[in-house]
């Protein structure tokens, strides 16, 4: 299989300056990342709120500067490049925004909404402006003369079909899905999930889903990856990340999802992880997770754990997982 | 295009604005036809100084028996040209600064900030006397002074929006489809701080005339034999006693079109931002 996207030890800190404007330290929002994206696939992304995973997609999707590392784009490397190279890269890179509010301009009727990236990459006639936004209204299930209205005369749900409008507009390889339906009522979701599969099948794309809903995610992701603290902590298919996950957090992220089991009352405050992510901005020996993981030893607070593999492609960054398999260690 | 329907609806629908526009209508029709009127501002008569209002002087006469109507007509058309055109030019070097100091940020930025800082903490009245006291005296250059020295409320409102608009996913989206900055601004942001211009440019025609008014009042205003409103106040004070609709006169006419401008300002704020011109029409 051929690797769409292949990031290698990806590296996004943002400078914090005191008043006078000296370097205080960094907030490490991506630290350390390196995965890929095999085309026409989907790969979920999941950490709680603050991890970085927003700033993951938007730095491969060059939205942010890199601060170190590589990204390649078909075989290229596209990390450094700027002006008219960039913007041709962009035309393949699109994103779908989690905010259905604040991602389209509340003065612009949907047509020029969705024209908007088409009048950049494609010199077309009005005529044929028009007539791309309607094809594109009706592959998301709005009516093509919807394209008069403006966007504040819609719903969240088709606002956010507006903004896959415009995304699949220039006919993207890859797309960042940024939280997509986490704006979204429950009964919505489903269906701008579904909406976003068909148009993967239709046109061959290649997804970043970003989320915080691990149900969903296993349901269109191929692969999940599991962020904490700017680093992938365990990445897999996405039915050995769901049903059998490895690292500490991603397991008590599961349990965090309520279950609905036959005439039994859940007890939804079980084994919830407490405390709250620490701050980016403090430097940290050891693994990231060690202040607020259950089974954490001295090893833990030293060294830094790096993703191995289980010779399945289930690959953890966790020193205990050895232990947790030979049973030394039961888990709740 | 149904915005503006729903804008128009609105005026009618509010008694105030239809009497705001009415009587600015009527202010700018008699302005402009004011040479055509059988009437001279600078006629004297000597023989009736100081006459209370009559049928042959609708609004009497002032110290040296001049009609009081045509020196108010034509320091009417004197006000608003200043009103106007100040508020024009503080309107458009305040949203130049403000857009450029909030959307390209860093350092050009804090330089035109601290530019702004630097005009605004001298005390208005001593720079634009300074100012008035070197230029050649005349109507231009009171517009120049007034509008030049009235911009930095403007540039920091627009600053401030601009700054928070910048970090919406539209504008971000705008600028990662390779939009240039240019029709950033021209296609985004203008739009989006229109109603702040609004509400600036509609306060900043009655400051202007007001300012006018002081200037006039100081005498490195307007000069005779020419005339504004505030002129007549001014010289309306030396004759309180005797003649009191001197000053009752263009002091309520400079009321009342500071009010007529604000009321339409405000409307236009309010249905100009498309969710709420949703929610009410």
């Amino acid at each position: 299989m051929e690797h769409l996207i292949e990031v290698e030890g990806l590296y996004k800190h943002f400078p914090v300056k005191t008043f006078w404007g000296r370097k205080k330290g960094a907030v490490k929002a991506v630290d350390g990342v390196s995965f890929y994206i095999d085309k026409g696939k989907t790969v979920g992304l999941v950490g709680e709120s603050g991890c970085g995973k927003s700033t993951l997609g938007k730095t491969i999707i060059r939205m942010n500067d890199v601060t170190a590392g590589r990204i390649l784009f078909n075989g290229e490397d596209i990390s450094k490049v700027k002006g008219r190279k960039l913007k041709e890269i962009h035309s393949k890179m699109q994103i779908i925004f989690q905010d259905p509010y604040s991602s389209l301009d509340p003065h612009m009727t949907v047509k020029d909404i969705i024209a908007e990236p088409l009048r950049v990459y494609r010199k077309l006639s009005e005529a044929e402006i028009v007539k791309e936004v309607s094809d594109l209204l009706e592959q998301v299930g709005l009516r093509a003369d919807d394209m008069k209205k403006y966007a504040y005369e819609f719903s969240g749900g088709q606002r956010q079909r507006i903004g896959i409008a415009r995304a699949i507009s220039v006919k993207p390889e890859f797309i960042l899905c940024d939280e997509p339906i986490s704006a979204l009522d429950v009964s919505i979701q489903a269906q701008v999930v579904n909406l976003l599969k068909e148009l993967q099948e239709k046109y061959k794309l290649t997804y970043l889903f970003v989320a915080h809903d691990l149900t969903m995610v296993h349901h269109i992701a191929d692969v999940i990856a599991v962020m904490y603290l700017g680093k992938i902590v365990e990445i897999g298919s996405s039915d050995d990340v769901y049903f059998n996950p490895k690292h500490p957090y991603t397991q008590a992220l599961m349990k965090a999802v309520p279950k609905i089991e036959k005439d039994k009352v859940l007890d939804l405050n079980r084994d919830i992880l407490e405390g709250d992510l620490p701050s980016p901005l403090d430097t940290q020996k050891g693994c990231s997770f060690c202040g607020r993981c259950p089974y954490a030893e001295e090893i833990c607070k030293v060294n830094v754990p790096e993703l191995k593999d289980d010779g399945t492609g289930h690959r953890t960054a966790c020193f205990m997982h050895k232990k947790m398999q030979k049973n030394e260690i039961k888990f709740a | 295009m149904n915005r503006w329907k729903r804008i128009k609806k609105a005026f009618l629908n509010d008694k105030g604005a239809i009497v705001s526009i009415s009587f600015l209508i009527l202010l700018a029709v008699i302005s402009l036809i004011a040479p055509i009127l059988p009437l001279n501002p600078n006629k004297t008569d000597i023989l009736h100084l100081l006459e209370a209002p009559s049928v042959n002087h609708w609004f009497g006469t002032d110290e040296v028996g001049r009609d009081y109507l045509a020196r108010i007509i034509y320091g009417g058309r004197i006000s608003l040209v200043v009103g106007i055109l100040a508020m024009v030019m503080s309107t458009v070097i305040g949203v130049s600064v403000g857009m450029v100091s909030g959307f390209f940020g860093g350092i050009v930025d804090s330089v035109l900030m601290r530019i702004v800082d630097v005009i605004q903490s001298i005390p208005w009245l001593i720079l634009v006397t300074v100012v008035g006291i070197f230029m050649k005296k005349g109507l231009l250059s009171i517009i120049v002074v007034i509008g030049f020295f009235s911009w930095m409320e403007i540039a920091r409102l627009v600053r401030a929006e601009v700054k928070s608009l910048k970090e919406r996913d539209y504008i971000q989206y705008a600028s990662f489809a390779g939009i240039g900055a240019l029709k950033v601004i021209c296609r985004h942001l203008i739009p989006a701080v229109m109603p702040t211009i609004i509400v600036a440019a509609s306060s900043g025609i009655a400051n202007a005339i007001m300012t006018e008014s002081a200037l006039s009042f100081l005498g490195i205003g307007i000069q005779e034999p020419l005339s504004s409103w505030g002129k007549l106040l001014q010289t309306a004070q030396s004759n309180l006693q005797n003649a009191v609709y001197m000053a009752i006169i263009p002091g309520f006419l400079i009321v009342l079109t500071i009010f007529a401008f604000n009321k339409i300002g405000n409307l236009l704020r309010i249905y100009l931002e498309p969710r709420v011109s949703e929610d009410l029409a």
